[in-house]
């Protein structure tokens, strides 16, 4: 039942949006995760009771969060039994895409400055304030990638059938 | 004696990460479809804004919940000053 608008291979890259929003996503987070974990662990052997200042480590997890729920958006609205326009299969590629990457850029500062700042919280604790604003303005790239993807995927619903 | 507070001051704060780490895992994604379902009757981006804004939740909780644990630190600390500099009279 393919057309020209519908070819079969449009299903492609609308899993392709799917699996990057989660791919890339998920490698930001882990960076995130792992870099300001060094720092956490070089400060724990000096002030074990520091271990719920682990702020940096909650905020690349939320990173994946964004990419989780960006997949399981894109992934509620893939029916390929039906007519698949190859049009959304590209704006769902657009979207995956655009909350990974970002979330690949922002997991990537949350890391540097969760090791940096979790570090200089030991000598000086007024670091901590700085270190919270600092790590949500980070954040909220992951964001800005998300909204986009939201929208991206308002856009592809409105797409005719073939 | 130090050590068992140690011990169990540790075993607090891996209880409390261990529930952040759950939370965190579970509450997203279940509020995007119990929201998905019950609440917005369909629609899909009012339901992501549910489960982002849950998750921020979760964080803005772990923060507020370090800072007070900041707090309570400082005052235990000051505590044992007063009762050490009153042990030496």
């Amino acid at each position: 039942m393919s057309s020209e608008l519908c070819p079969p291979y449009a299903p492609f890259f609308g899993f392709a949006g799917v699996a990057s929003a989660m791919i890339f996503s998920t490698m930001g987070a882990a960076f995130g995760t792992a870099k300001s974990g060094i720092g956490i662990a070089g400060v724990g052997t000096f002030k074990p009771e520091l271990i719920m200042k682990a702020i940096p480590v909650v905020m690349a997890g939320i990173i994946a969060v964004y990419g989780l729920v960006v997949s399981v958006l894109i992934a509620g609205s893939l029916h390929p039994s039906n007519d698949y326009p190859l049009a959304a299969g590209f704006i769902h590629l657009g979207a995956g895409m655009s909350c990974g990457i970002t979330g690949i850029a922002a997991g990537y500062a949350i890391g540097l400055i969760g090791d940096s700042c979790v570090r200089a919280y030991v000598h000086e604790q007024r670091v901590f304030v700085a270190m919270v604003l600092i790590l949500i303005f980070a954040e909220v790239l992951g964001l800005y990638g998300l909204i986009v993807a939201l929208l991206m995927n308002t856009r592809a619903t409105t797409i005719g059938g073939c | 004696m130090a050590d068992a507070t140690a011990q169990a001051a540790t075993r607090g704060a891996l209880i409390k990460l261990l529930f952040f780490a759950a939370t965190l895992a579970i509450l997203p994604i279940s509020s995007y479809f119990i929201s998905l379902k019950h609440i917005w009757a369909g629609n899909t981006n009012y339901a992501a804004i549910t489960a982002i804004c849950a998750a921020n939740f979760v964080l803005v909780v772990y923060i507020i919940m370090s800072v007070m644990e900041d707090r309570q630190s400082l005052k235990e600390i000051e505590e044992k000053k007063l009762s050490d500099s009153k042990k030496d009279r």
